[in-house]
């Protein structure tokens, strides 16, 4: 048999060229891996932007051990008024839109704390070069001294600044000091919760004024 | 004749190109998710007794990573060699962190007097689920009781085996099973366990004392 032809040998080529060209697709994967540049909760961010600071989140900075907010959530939240949203959304398209070949998706750590008697919502993206950092006041229907005092509540412990700042990490657990923010979501994904995760006296509590407004708690 | 056979090779290329392709773009299943809730049907099969699921959390921090499960304390030395060995998974073996991280779900429970780890790939797509004897320190019901302790309830076989997901938290009844890697990243994934009870949240972490004693000693 004789399957080469002056015709089909570069088209055999080139169908070699597709072959090889997908495998090395393939094998390499369609991810890339881009890079985060997580500042973990550090007291530089805490001291220049807060009088007192409340939360985090952005937890688990190790290796690829990363737990970071992607825009969706904080927009999925009660963390920003529409107003806001709508400021936070512009500003994070038009970051991604400029530095996605080098960053990938944009995703971003949380500080929340009180500034001049105000509730505020720190953002910074978390990724190598975007820079973006914003500043809102909190929308969220509870004030941020209502979750520390619940915590009070439930370890009746009293929980000072130094408690709250704490930036070391625990050893067992890989989680700051103080307070930590999740973004939970519903069963639908349609909304995101805030929960509040802290080790006190070395044990955990939790608690969520929106479960509790949901009845989910109490 | 020669037309022919050229044309026939034509097609196959066309059609290896096409699946190559194909399976590029789909990753070979790997990746591919869909939500899976607590099976009733999981746990009367099973299990005498019920004490904690993981896996159908909505949030990706809690899914459980296949790493997650070999490098904590939940199974002996020789059963995570076979996990492994059943999923494929080769330290020397080239995309092997893609297998690592592959999702899986887990029950644990009690049959015949013996604690017992089952293990399903998030989407049920292990042909046979993986059943171990559990590697842990303590029992099951140790748990339980701690959380009896803390909440000062009884915690019955109904509250455990709840597969109702709750809308707001996106979760079933019962106790749940977490592992979070310690501050030495890879070294360990450490075991707690998390409920809500009585519209309050538990938390157990047998772990906690016990390797911060390790650690500080």
């Amino acid at each position: 048999m004789e399957f080469k032809s002056e015709k089909t040998t570069p088209l055999l080529k080139l169908f070699c060229l597709v072959i090889a060209f997908t495998l090395v697709i393939f094998m390499t994967g369609r991810e890339k891996a881009y890079g985060y540049m997580v500042t973990g909760k550090t007291p530089a961010v805490i001291d220049t932007y807060f009088d007192t600071f409340f939360a985090y989140s952005g937890v688990n900075v190790d290796r690829n051990v990363i737990v970071l907010i992607d825009a969706n959530e904080i927009l999925a939240s009660d963390l920003l008024s529409d107003a806001d949203k709508a400021i936070f959304e512009k500003e994070h398209k038009a970051k991604q839109k400029s530095t996605k070949r080098s960053n990938g998706p944009l995703e971003y750590e949380i500080f929340l704390g009180v500034k001049d008697g105000k509730d505020i919502v720190y953002i910074q993206s978390a990724n190598i070069n975007s820079g973006l950092k914003l500043v809102y006041e909190s929308n969220l229907p509870f004030t941020f001294d209502s979750v520390i005092k619940e915590f009070e509540r439930l370890s009746g412990t009293t929980l000072t600044q130094e408690f709250l700042q704490d930036c070391e990490r625990h050893l067992v657990l890989n989680q700051p000091g103080g307070i930590t923010v999740y973004l939970v979501p519903n069963a639908e994904k349609t909304k995101y919760n805030l929960v509040f995760w802290s080790l006190i006296n070395n044990q955990i509590y939790i608690t969520s004024p929106e479960y509790i407004k949901a009845g989910v708690l109490y | 004749m020669k037309k022919t056979i050229n044309n026939n090779l034509l097609k196959i290329i066309a059609v290896l190109v096409a699946t190559v392709s194909l399976i590029g773009i789909t990753g070979c299943g790997l990746g591919k998710e869909r939500d899976c809730a607590k099976s009733t049907d999981i746990i009367e099969n099973n299990f005498d007794t019920f004490f904690a699921f993981s896996g159908s959390s909505n949030t990706e921090n809690s899914k459980i990573e296949a790493q997650e499960i070999w490098l904590s304390r939940l199974l002996c030395e020789e059963d995570e060699l076979i996990l492994k060995k059943t999923i494929g998974y080769d330290r020397n073996k080239f995309r092997n962190w893609k297998i690592a991280q592959q999702h899986f779900q887990i029950y644990l429970g009690t049959k015949d007097g013996f604690d017992y780890v089952y293990i399903d790939r998030y989407n049920n797509a292990l042909k046979e689920p993986l059943v171990f004897k559990s590697n842990l320190s303590y029992s099951f019901a140790s748990i339980i009781e701690e959380f009896e302790r803390l909440s000062g309830k009884e915690i019955t076989q109904e509250f455990l085996k709840d597969c109702n997901v709750n809308p707001t938290t996106g979760e079933p009844g019962g106790i749940f099973l977490d592992l979070t890697f310690n501050k030495h990243g890879y070294a360990l994934a450490v075991e707690y366990y998390w409920a809500i009870i009585d519209g309050q949240f538990y938390v157990v972490c047998p772990a906690l004392d016990e390797l911060q004693a390790e650690n500080n000693a």
